[in-house]
């Protein structure tokens, strides 16, 4: 039977749902690159919160992955005041079981749709040293390097990256 | 002279703590520059009380760097107690700053830094929290307000001085601003106004001129200077003629700028390693550039930098060709 997948915008309903991905995804992700009392802080029901808090911003866009009417998939955006015209994609999450079919590229082509819909002239993201997987990705579809820094939060070092040309990004999503 | 806590202050300006570009190798070369107070990058107060290792270089001041602050932020008074204590404890720093003003989503949003504005209470909590911790003078940085509809520095300042602080420095900017617009001097001269403590002046200083006219306008006891200064430290010499009423010195010719960019690198790779610290040097280096003439190619080379020999290449490349 064809799966149905789909993205689309974040609703209410989604909230309990994306704050499992989120915190799965970073305990998983993260674990030896980031401080382990980072992670074992955070839990389903405070990463809820936050993402309840993010979506209700209205300058903020967040998108989850659809599939087969759970949610499998995350994309969070929002404005980068700290240049000018940038929008950031804060967070990006695809569960273990998505992953491998594309849905990664297409979640950040819909973040580059939001931002330019939105008047940003680039996209910017973060990314840990080490996640190498998530590194290439983004390098692979054209993100240059803006500098390096340590999160103030977390302290793991990691590098801003960033999209200039927002329709190209888009159009990279539609290719499977 | 400025006294905060009762330590003399001898020059009334300051480097503003900014994360991921105040550290140690920076203030070192803003302290010969003529920076009379300077500040560690702020550190979490979570990561100290979790023993995190990673914090602590954060703190190492200079080699006399005194007076100094060491920043933590966090919003759990039991936490930031324990944080203050140990801060104090591993830097040597006369004063614990705290941070009640940064507005980057991830801290604020989390109450932390200016998330602590929307809940003055806790704030207070936090400030007589860190006072019996840190074991000496404890400042604290925060903005305007969370936004332009909730400004209420001048309670704050009040309140934070009740709790104890022994000085306040005040960015004129609400934290939805975040660096957007223009510095609001009149709420900092409010400010001024309602407190006995040292008040410290921060935003848009931009020019040497700028020093005098934030003190004089605002009636603050220091200007703190945030991003005028990034790649170049010389502002501070520039403001410190203007305070004395000397006249101005020019910025150095650019080799002798870049000579200082690449001591900056130098003394950075021996605090953090020579990777992480040319990684951070692109930044920097693009910074001491910026609106030198013709710098495109040379811009292109120093975001490949990542070893000491490469800083060294590009910079013989720009003193052969642009000086």
């Amino acid at each position: 039977m064809k799966q149905s997948t789909e993205i689309r915008p974040a609703r209410e309903a989604d909230m309990e749902a994306v704050g499992r991905l989120y915190t799965d995804s970073w305990q998983r992700t993260y674990r030896g690159l980031i401080p382990d009392w980072v992670l074992d802080e955070m839990t389903p029901e405070k990463s809820r919160d936050k993402w309840t808090r993010y979506r209700e911003q209205k300058e903020n866009g967040l998108f989850v992955l659809e599939r087969d009417g759970a949610v499998a998939g995350l994309a969070a955006c929002r404005p980068f005041p700290e240049r000018e015209n940038s929008a950031l994609l804060d967070s990006l999450h695809v569960a273990p079981e998505a992953q491998g079919s594309g849905w990664g590229r297409k979640l950040i082509s819909r973040a580059a749709r939001w931002a330019r819909e939105s008047g940003f002239r680039e996209l910017v993201i973060f990314v840990v040293q080490g996640n190498r997987r998530a590194e290439q990705l983004y390098r692979g579809m054209g993100a240059k390097e803006l500098y390096f820094f340590h999160d103030p939060v977390d302290g793991a070092p990691s590098w801003a990256l960033a999209w200039e040309d927002l329709e190209a990004l888009e159009e990279l999503g539609d290719r499977n | 002279m400025v006294s905060i806590g009762g330590i003399e202050i001898k020059t009334p300006l300051a480097l503003a703590p900014m994360a991921g570009v105040t550290d140690v190798a920076f203030r070192t070369i803003c302290r010969e520059q003529g920076a009379g107070l300077t500040c560690t990058e702020m550190v979490s107060s979570k990561a100290l009380c979790f023993q995190d290792k990673k914090s602590i270089p954060l703190l190492k001041l200079g080699d006399g760097e005194h007076p100094a602050a060491a920043q933590i932020f966090g919003s759990d008074p039991v936490c930031m107690q324990e944080a203050a204590a140990i801060a104090h404890q591993v830097s040597g720093a006369d004063f614990i700053d705290i941070n009640m003003g940064c507005p980057v989503p991830k801290v604020a949003n989390s109450g932390d830094g200016s998330g602590l504005m929307r809940n003055p209470d806790l704030a207070v909590k936090v400030m007589e929290a860190v006072v019996r911790g840190a074991g000496c003078p404890v400042t604290v940085k925060f903005r305007l307000g969370w936004d332009k509809g909730s400004i209420n520095c001048v309670e704050f300042a009040r309140a934070m001085e009740e709790a104890g602080a022994a000085a306040v420095a005040v960015h004129g900017r609400t934290k939805v601003q975040m660096y957007a617009g223009a510095a609001n001097w009149d709420w900092i001269r409010e400010v001024k106004k309602a407190v006995r403590i040292p008040v410290m002046a921060n935003g848009d200083v931009f020019k040497p001129e700028d020093a005098p006219r934030i003190l004089k306008y605002t009636g603050a006891d220091i200007a703190m200077i945030g991003r005028g200064i990034f790649g170049n430290p010389w502002l501070f010499a520039q403001c410190r003629a203007a305070l004395e009423g000397r006249e101005i010195p020019p910025m150095p010719p650019l080799s002798e700028r870049c000579d200082t960019a690449v001591r900056q690198f130098e003394l950075s790779a021996a605090n953090k390693g020579e990777k992480i610290a040319c990684l951070e040097a692109r930044r920097h280096y693009a910074w001491y550039l910026k609106g030198v003439p013709h710098a495109g190619y040379y811009k292109e080379q120093i975001v490949k930098i990542t070893t000491l020999e490469d800083v060294y290449r590009v910079t013989k490349g720009i003193k052969r060709d642009l000086c």
